[in-house]
């Protein structure tokens, strides 16, 4: 057993993480759906969590606590795709083109096949809501705005879903 | 019917990652908790100087002082940062920027900051300088707080210092 406690905060970190990863990996690649974007924030969530504890701020580290902070580096990554969407005035349904990986991990219902096919805002808000199960107070906190502002993105949002959904039926 | 909306809760997802995926970032990890701390940063103090064309003032800086492109960055406003060195010391170049009070000495009619630059032979350096189109302002010589010095100023309104410690023996002349 090793004394040193960097040796040691560095171990524990260590297992943590072997422990971790396929928890806060599996819950971004099935929001964003893009082995790629899944790898990527999943690399910003350990690292950043690394970091802190370098600088020995251990703080409630858990995986429930790098699950919270992958939903933050999600919300982030879907708010730079709603800019660029909105650079490139996107309509709904072209968001799809932005998962070119196979994404064959994971089985294709049509609720999550229409998620996917929506703009970034409103997956972000849909993805919060529905597949974490956050209370509407709780999305608001994690997008930023206003409780008024999400109720009417989510109102939005639930149409566009729907909207596609019945589509999809219709083909 | 199901709502569509309610499948797709799911709370918890775990997945494998790609392998060479979790081993590289295991790896990146482990150098991330052996870095040293930030608190072991050297200290450095680096003058930014305010030109209005930082491209010739950095083309100046080469040919006077022999400096060298440490990094150059054009900003989308068209603004240019640049670090030069001269040796080990470095000193960054940018645009003036009137917004933030930033003007170079010409702008003002005056300067609050002199450069001081010692190197082995100041008086090949302030011919250098003068030659890329510095004025004189004092020419290099024996001074008797223990230093061949002298002072210029580069076409920007910029003065620089140049000199170096005598040694025992001319401190003795």
């Amino acid at each position: 057993v090793s004394t040193d406690p960097v040796d040691d905060r560095a171990e524990r970190f260590l297992a943590l993480y072997d422990r971790a990863l396929p928890e806060v990996y599996g819950y971004l690649l099935h929001r964003c759906g893009d082995v790629s974007v899944a790898e990527d924030l999943t690399s910003e969530v350990f690292l950043a969590a690394a970091r802190s504890v370098r600088r020995d701020e251990w703080g409630d580290l858990s995986i429930a606590w790098l699950i919270a902070v992958a939903r933050n580096k999600l919300v982030d990554h879907w708010r730079r795709k709603a800019r660029e969407e909105r650079g490139l005035q996107v309509m709904a349904t072209d968001s799809a083109t932005e998962d070119v990986t196979p994404f064959d991990q994971v089985e294709e219902g049509r609720a999550w096949a229409t998620l996917r096919r929506l703009p970034a805002q409103y997956r972000a808000v849909l993805t919060l809501r529905y597949v974490d199960g956050l209370s509407v107070p709780e999305v608001a906190a994690e997008l930023g705005r206003t409780l008024h502002a999400t109720e009417s993105l989510l109102a939005r949002a639930r149409g566009a879903f729907r909207r596609l959904y019945q589509e999809a039926d219709d083909d | 019917m199901i709502d569509p909306l309610d499948a797709l809760h799911r709370p918890s997802s775990p997945a494998e990652p790609r392998a060479e995926f979790a081993a590289r970032l295991r790896q990146q990890i482990e150098t991330e908790l052996r870095r040293e701390s930030i608190t072991e940063v050297r200290i450095t103090l680096t003058p930014i100087l305010a030109v209005p064309d930082p491209d010739q003032a950095i083309q100046f800086y080469k040919d006077a002082f022999g400096a060298t492109e440490v990094w150059l960055e054009r900003l989308p406003g068209g603004a240019v940062y640049g670090e030069l060195a001269v040796g080990d010391a470095k000193f960054e170049v940018t645009n003036e920027a009137a917004e933030h009070g930033n003007l170079g000495p010409q702008a003002l009619g005056g300067t609050s900051v002199r450069l001081s630059l010692i190197c082995p032979d100041p008086d090949a350096v302030a011919e250098r300088a003068v030659a890329a189109g510095a004025r004189i302002i004092f020419p290099i010589t024996d001074q008797p707080y223990g230093y061949r010095q002298g002072r210029i100023e580069d076409p920007f309104g910029h003065q620089w210092l140049i000199g170096r410690p005598l040694d025992q023996a001319e401190q003795a002349r």
